[in-house]
């Protein structure tokens, strides 16, 4: 293939997809500009790489993985300390005596507090919830991007989504959208 | 629930599954037996529902179009590194 020919496959195979970089980088570095600058440290590795892009593979799980291994590398060690998960602080799934047994309560809370929820978890589990849950990449994908197998894939996202409930759920009862679990309504 | 064809683990671990439109008749079928007739099944399945809608509900931000250019300049201008 001529030079020309693969920057034009690159481009027609890879620009298509950032939209889904460009969300995965601001969720994984909860910063506009320097998501700005992962998209582009991203597109850059991926064009260097393309020879070993194979033709009819899944392009934008390539993609993401490459991001994924940039913001390891260079961003992640400039953010906090990972976050420590009380597991205890956990709340099971709700049963029929629950106040709100269906969740609407999820609907009524802000956009900012589900974003600072979903920030606050650790690397680990963050990733799984933005490329599974926002971006609603396969598990197979979400697997090969970040090296590890479809059952951790699961087992990761289980937690991970107790973890964004527990929060919420705290949310919702600080702020009087639902009674405490145990309290007469 | 002995006497329907998915216990409550097999519904619970196939959730996302449901969700994603991957199962077969056959298998949405046996799920939806269940949890008619496990309250504990439907309520966590509508609870997990209702969670991922408000994940969803925050919508999709496209990339700036501030970015396409930055990043088409930079391909341009891209030396191979």
């Amino acid at each position: 293939m001529s030079e020309t020919a693969a920057v034009g496959s690159f481009e027609a195979e890879a620009l298509p997809h950032l939209d889904t970089l460009y969300r995965v980088a601001l969720r994984l570095t909860n910063e506009p500009a320097a998501a700005d600058d992962l998209v582009q440290d991203t597109m850059l590795r991926a064009i260097r790489a393309w020879k070993s892009f194979q033709p009819g593979s899944n392009a934008r799980a390539w993609l993401v993985t490459i991001l994924r291994n940039q913001f390891i590398s260079g961003w992640r060690s400039r953010k906090r300390a990972p976050q420590a998960v009380d597991m205890d602080a956990i709340p099971e799934p709700p049963d029929t005596a629950d106040p709100d047994p269906e969740g609407r309560f999820f609907a009524e809370i802000v956009d900012e507090e589900v974003l600072a929820a979903i920030n606050d978890l650790p690397d680990e589990f963050r990733e799984v919830v933005v490329l599974s849950d926002l971006e609603e990449l396969p598990y197979a994908d979400i697997a090969a991007a970040l090296d590890i197998p479809v059952g951790t894939v699961k087992s990761r996202l289980f937690r991970a989504r107790r973890i964004l409930q527990g929060r919420l759920r705290r949310y919702a009862e600080e702020t009087g959208i639902i009674p405490p679990r145990g309290e007469d309504v | 629930m002995t006497d329907l064809p998915y216990d409550c683990e097999a519904v619970l671990g196939q959730l996302d599954a449901l969700r994603r439109g991957e199962l077969t008749r056959t298998q949405i079928a046996a799920m939806q037996m269940h949890m008619e007739a496990c309250q504990k099944c439907l309520c966590i399945e509508r609870y997990e529902r209702a969670f991922l809608e408000r994940l969803k509900a925050m919508g999709s931000p496209p990339c700036p179009d501030a970015l396409r250019e930055k990043v088409a300049a930079a391909l341009a201008a891209d030396d191979g590194g």
